[in-house]
This record gives C-alpha cells, sequence and structure tokens, in this order.
C-alpha cells in the first residue's frame, strides 16, 4: 500500500499520470470510429471490384466509410454526452467547472453532426430525384422519402435532449435514430448505384443523375432487409454498449467490443449498396433505334437515350460493323435484359456492348465516354490494348475518335484510313508508322 | 466545529411536473426544513418525491413555487448557481465514470471538473485515495473494480473537492455488508465536519450514522428531526433512544407512515400534511 503512495506521489509515478489530460479522453472513439472507417472502406473497395461495377471514385469509398463512422460516431457521441451526464460523479451537472460540461457536450454534439450532415446530405439529392424522375410532378415515392427525411430531424433534437438533458438511454436513442435514418435511405436507393447515401449525390448531380421510381414491392422489399439490417445494427450498438461500460473485469469481451462491432457496422453499411441487396425487378427500359443500333437505358435515365444514340450511329458510321448492335446504358449494367421490361427480342438477340456506368459533369462528357468505349469496341482495338505499344495505339485511336467525331470534316479521311488498316488493327499489327 | 446553522433551508418549496395529457402533477407540497451539519436520512416510500428533493437540493431543477436557501441566500444569479455548486457534492445511486481509466485518473479528472486548480488535483487525488482506503486500487481500472469499491471510488470523486453538502441517493445498494459496513464508517467521519444528505430505503443503511431524519411521502414531509425524535415517535416501540437498531428503526419508521395514513397525531417532531 505504501509502496501504491510512493509511486503516486514521486518521480517514478506512471507516465500516463506526468501530464493533465484533456477531459474525456477520446482514444476509444477515435479507435472505434476509425476501425468502422476502414472496415468500410476496405469493403466497399471489394464491393466496387465486384461485378456489376456500378461505381467508381474515391467518393465511394469516402460515403461508404463515412456512414460507418457517423454511426459509431453517433453512439460514442452519446455514450460522451453520458459520461457529462447528470448520473456522472466526474463530471456532473453539479459541477462548477461548466467548461467540463461544455466540452464534453461539445464532443458529443459533433459526433451527432456527422449524422445530421448525413440525413440533410439527403435532401437535395431526393428532391432531385423526385422532381427530375417523375418530369416535376410529385411521386408518391420520392415524396415519401422527403417527408421520412424530414422525420430525421426529431431523431436529430433526440439526440440533442440527448446531449442537453439525458433523459433516456443512448442505446435507445442510437435504435430511434439508426431507425428513422435508415428508412430514406431505403426508399432512395436508385437502380443504378447512384446512392442517396450520405452526402455524396450533393457532388454527383452532373449529367445523367436523374433517381428511380422503384416498385412498390421493391420499396417494401428493400424496407423489411434494412429492418433486419437496422436490427442487427442495434444489437452491435448494444454490444458495444454492454462491452464499453461494463464495470466488472469481463476481458472476454474486450476483443469482441474492439473488432467485432466495427468489422459488422462495415458490412451492414457496404451491404446497403442497392445493387446487391435488392434489384427492381418492376423496372423499366427505353430504347431507341436508328440504323442498325439501337440503345436501351433504364427508364429514369431516359436523357442519357439521344446522347448515346447519336454518338453511337456516328461511331456506327466511322466504323461499319456486319450486325446490329445494342447498346446497353444507364442503370441495365448487368442485367439480363431479357428480364427488363420494354426491351425488344430484336435488341436482346442483337449484339451487346455494355456502356461504361459513369457519372459526369455534363452531357459533352458523357458523349466523350461514350466515344471512348465504341472506338475501342467498335475497331477492335481492344483485343490488342495489351503491352505498351498497344496501349498507346488505343490512346491515339481515342483521340482520333474524338477529334474526328467533333469536325465531320476528318471523318472521310479516317474511314478511308481505318479501311486501309484494318486488317492490322484486327490482327493487332498497328503501329506507329500506321499515321493514325 | 460544527455550526449549527442550517447549510441548507428549504422554504416552503413546491415542485409541480406536466405530464402530457395528464396535467400537471405535484411532486413536493410546501416543504421546509432546515439541513444542519452532520448526516440526514431521506426517507420515503418510492414516488414519495426524494428523488425530486435531491434534485432540487443539488440545483439541477429549480422549484415551482418557495425558495432554496443556501448559507442563508438564495440563487438569484448564474455566477451565484456556479458559486453554490461549488459546495455541493452528488452521488446519484447509478454513476458514470470513465470505465478505461485508473481509479487515480477519475479522481484526478473529478477535482479538476470541481474547479479545483491542475496542479494541486493530484494532490487532493492522493488525499481522497487516502481518505477512502483506495491505495490498493489506485492504479486499477475502473472497470475492474468490485461493487463496493466502485462505490467508494464514486464517494471519493464526489467529495474530492471537499464539498459542504453531500448528497448521497442509496450509496451501498447492492455491496456486501463489509463493503456497506466500511463505507457507512467513511460516510460518518465525513459527516463530522460536512452536510450530508442520505437517501434511502434501507433503514439499516441511516443506522449509527444517521443524526437527523426526513420523510417524505406523497410529496409531504412528515417527518423532521432527530433520530431520537424519530425513535420515540414510534407508539408501538418506544424504545431506548441510545441504542438504536435497525428494527426499531425500521418499527419507528411503520409507525410514522402509519399514523399518517391513519392521520393520528404523531409524537415528537411531527408534520401534518
Amino acid at each position: 500500500m505504501g509502496d501504491s503512495i510512493r509511486k503516486l506521489s514521486f518521480a517514478g509515478r506512471p507516465k500516463q499520470h506526468m501530464s493533465f489530460w484533456h477531459p474525456l479522453r477520446l482514444q476509444q472513439v477515435t479507435i472505434m470510429m476509425l476501425l468502422t472507417a476502414v472496415s468500410a472502406y476496405v469493403l466497399s473497395d471489394v464491393n466496387v471490384a465486384w461485378p456489376p461495377i456500378t461505381w467508381n471514385g474515391l467518393e465511394v469509398h469516402v460515403r461508404d466509410a463515412q456512414i460507418g463512422a457517423a454511426m459509431s460516431g453517433a453512439f460514442f457521441g452519446a455514450l460522451q454526452a453520458r459520461q457529462c451526464g447528470e448520473h456522472s460523479v466526474i463530471a456532473p451537472p453539479v459541477s462548477c467547472r461548466s467548461s467540463v460540461e461544455t466540452v464534453g457536450r461539445a464532443l458529443g454534439l459533433l459526433a451527432a453532426a456527422n449524422v445530421v450532415a448525413y440525413a440533410v446530405g439527403m435532401l437535395p439529392s431526393i428532391m432531385v430525384t423526385g422532381s427530375d424522375a417523375i418530369g416535376g410532378v410529385p411521386d408518391m415515392l420520392p415524396l415519401f422519402a422527403v417527408v421520412c427525411n424530414i422525420a430525421c430531424w426529431p431523431a436529430v433534437g433526440f439526440f440533442i435532449g440527448l446531449i442537453s438533458q439525458h433523459p433516456l438511454s443512448p442505446v435507445l436513442a442510437i435504435c430511434v435514430a439508426n431507425a428513422l435514418i435508415g428508412i430514406p435511405i431505403v426508399l432512395s436507393n436508385s437502380i443504378a448505384g447512384f446512392s442517396m447515401l450520405s452526402i455524396a449525390p450533393v457532388w454527383q448531380l452532373g449529367f445523367p443523375f436523374v433517381g428511380e421510381r422503384s416498385h412498390p414491392g421493391t420499396a417494401w422489399a428493400r424496407m423489411v432487409l434494412f429492418a433486419m439490417l437496422g436490427f442487427s445494427l442495434c444489437m452491435a450498438c448494444i454490444s458495444v454498449h454492454r462491452g464499453t461500460v461494463m464495470p466488472r473485469n469481463r476481458g472476454d469481451v474486450r476483443w469482441f467490443v474492439w473488432f467485432v462491432p466495427p468489422t459488422v457496422l462495415g458490412i451492414i453499411m457496404v451491404m446497403m449498396q442497392p445493387q446487391l441487396v435488392a434489384m427492381d425487378w418492376m423496372m423499366r427500359a427505353t430504347c431507341e433505334s436508328a440504323g442498325r443500333v439501337t440503345v436501351c437505358v433504364a427508364a429514369p435515365y431516359r436523357r442519357a437515350l439521344k446522347p448515346a444514340l447519336v454518338v453511337g450511329r456516328k461511331a456506327y458510321a466511322l466504323f461499319p460493323q456486319d450486325e446490329d448492335i445494342t447498346l446497353v446504358g444507364l442503370g441495365l449494367e448487368g442485367r439480363d435484359l431479357s428480364t427488363v421490361l420494354g426491351v425488344s427480342s430484336e435488341a436482346i438477340n442483337s449484339r451487346m456492348i455494355t456502356l461504361s456506368d459513369v457519372v459526369v459533369d455534363n452531357e459533352a462528357a458523357y458523349k466523350q465516354s461514350i466515344i471512348e468505349d465504341l472506338a475501342i469496341e467498335f475497331s477492335g482495338m481492344n483485343e490488342c490494348a495489351n503491352g505498351e505499344e498497344g496501349l498507346n495505339n488505343a490512346v491515339k485511336l481515342r483521340v482520333t475518335m474524338s477529334r474526328i467525331l467533333s469536325n465531320r470534316k476528318e471523318a472521310g479521311d479516317f474511314t478511308e484510313w481505318y479501311e486501309n488498316h484494318r486488317n492490322e488493327i484486327q490482327r493487332c499489327s498497328l503501329t506507329a508508322e500506321s499515321g493514325i | 466545529m460544527q455550526s449549527s446553522a442550517p447549510a441548507v433551508r428549504v422554504d416552503d418549496v413546491s415542485f409541480r411536473y406536466s405530464r402530457f395529457r395528464r396535467g400537471e402533477q405535484c411532486a413536493l407540497s410546501h416543504v421546509s426544513f432546515g439541513l444542519r451539519p452532520g448526516i440526514t436520512a431521506l426517507l420515503g416510500p418510492n414516488g414519495a418525491g426524494k428523488t425530486t428533493l435531491i434534485r432540487l437540493l443539488t440545483t439541477l431543477a429549480s422549484p415551482s413555487s418557495g425558495c432554496l436557501y443556501f448559507d442563508g441566500k438564495t440563487i438569484d444569479s448564474s455566477a451565484r448557481l456556479e458559486q453554490v455548486r461549488r459546495t455541493i457534492g452528488y452521488m446519484p445511486q447509478s454513476f458514470d465514470m470513465m470505465e478505461g481509466e485508473t481509479v487515480r485518473t477519475n479522481i484526478e479528472y473529478a477535482a479538476w471538473a470541481r474547479g479545483i486548480a491542475s496542479k494541486q488535483c493530484s494532490r487532493c487525488a492522493d488525499n481522497a485515495i487516502n481518505r477512502f482506503g483506495l491505495h490498493d486500487y489506485a492504479m486499477r481500472k475502473v472497470q475492474q473494480l468490485s461493487g463496493g469499491v466502485r462505490q467508494r471510488v464514486g464517494l471519493a470523486c464526489t467529495t474530492v473537492h471537499n464539498p459542504r453538502l453531500l448528497v448521497l441517493d442509496e450509496p451501498t445498494a447492492g455491496i456486501d455488508p463489509l463493503q456497506r459496513k466500511m463505507f457507512k464508517h467513511i460516510l460518518s467521519d465525513y459527516g463530522r465536519h460536512a452536510t450530508v444528505l442520505l437517501s434511502t430505503h434501507m433503514i439499516e443503511e441511516m443506522e449509527g450514522v444517521a443524526s437527523n431524519v426526513l420523510v417524505l411521502n406523497n410529496g409531504r414531509l412528515i417527518f423532521d428531526g432527530s433520530i431520537e425524535d424519530f425513535e420515540q415517535c414510534s407508539s408501538a416501540k418506544p424504545g431506548d433512544s441510545t441504542n438504536l437498531d435497525s428494527a426499531s428503526l425500521e418499527d419507528c419508521y411503520e409507525s410514522v407512515l402509519r399514523c399518517v395514513s391513519d392521520n393520528r397525531p404523531l409524537r415528537g417532531n411531527m408534520r401534518h400534511g
């Protein structure tokens, strides 16, 4: 006992007590959020590589990682607030250093604010989706999604109330908030993976961003699924809560607390990718033909139909093919077109070329992405795009195609060049001397 | 030496709260008493208003009517509120600490949170550790402690700034008899130089430590007096006031409640609701 006192009082004291520490150390919160975010990021990476590839770019990872971090952040925000609550003996409201309370609650508020940003970030995208999808006339589904989004505000208020008054268990707060936040997610996922999750859609509002009108059956199926996922999430949160505040020496739950819940949270977040969890089997396609070229896109993306058809027709003229071509556009990636309403049997029996699913800033950029796809596909160069020289040629061909399609005068020259070098291209023997 | 002037005076205090679709409910009705130095036990059945009274005394709530005087003055400004709070220590029945931190760290933090200068926090923590016999646990994490030790740590955190008014809500609930005995010993020692309000259901918790008793029933104060008065008020067993045990105190308590419910006059320092 005496030794203990000496240890505490003199230079031999453990280092952690040498300096005064800031209120309510955050390492637990930070680690948990970091673990959740990283696991969501990694799983998101796996998911991006999983066919069908519908999402690209860092924002996807950011979004996926953010959701997990937001959820666990909110959870720990509540815990943080609780430690500064009325039932605390370390920083109770009867404390005279009011900054303690303020700091603790502010930290909790910041964590909860992440959830707020997440919920609020969905609002504009849902509005755009709603008006775009139905031509400016409110539709029940997006309208309902907006209402649900607004319903998140009580959850936000609840969190603020929790932080300031500590009226209910933080576990209950998490469950309520998760449920309220989960509903608009379910209702606002788009078919092609342009999920309204998080704030990502705010910077994804480029062409041809439009929303979907899901079949009510699909919406219900998703809601059931997400209810189950939400339940699992709540269970994970409760496990974390119990493990974290457990006053007894339970070493066996420690590894569980620090490893399993973040992983579970990460998996759940990534599972919310709509194309993996619930395809809309009632989705319709819109198709249009010009000559031997047919373009099909999912009905909500009909704005993308005309530009794709124009470019497809030009490309076909430059690289005449011996067969009918169907360009499979936005919203139909990875789908069996025979199961999609609105696609003719002729289109299904023709040669299908799937266009890259990219989100771009404007229509010109969208056309450019189609040109690049078709230049390689129609010329047969995709067979040759191996090795340094093959890649160089492919790049040159793309550039040339792009230049030609924007300047019709050169089209005749290119067609002649293509006919002269067709065999070389198809034999993968195109060289720099070929003079692209 | 203790001063006989009440540290806290509660003057005709009522507290009402609204319930959705149920209208107003009166939790406390015209309660008046003074808390003097020493240990005062607050007794009463569930729903009697004990928790509400504790919230008022710890400045967590304001009365609907009436006044509370701390050292003879009311709370009329935020500065005054902060000043009063510096003199209060409150340990709820179940409380939160930083589970992943050591006992010492928790106490140091509690000291800092209660306005003690950073440089003095370590010394205050040492004092609290000595006072509550926590040497062997100082470097242990809170989550590793038993219920009894945890309560002692909670009390150490609550009293690290030497509050003049200490409010304890069921402090020994759920701990073993040995720890309870130790806790009572610590508490009676602390009660020599401070005003302590001990809210409890368990009569034996106040046995041997409380010098005064308050009994609440249905939001009304039905008894306010010394432990001897409390014992004497029992018509069933007017016992020896110098040798009170939990059985006799239990009888006293039941007798007080019975008298009130039968609307019979009470002996001793009774209040008629």
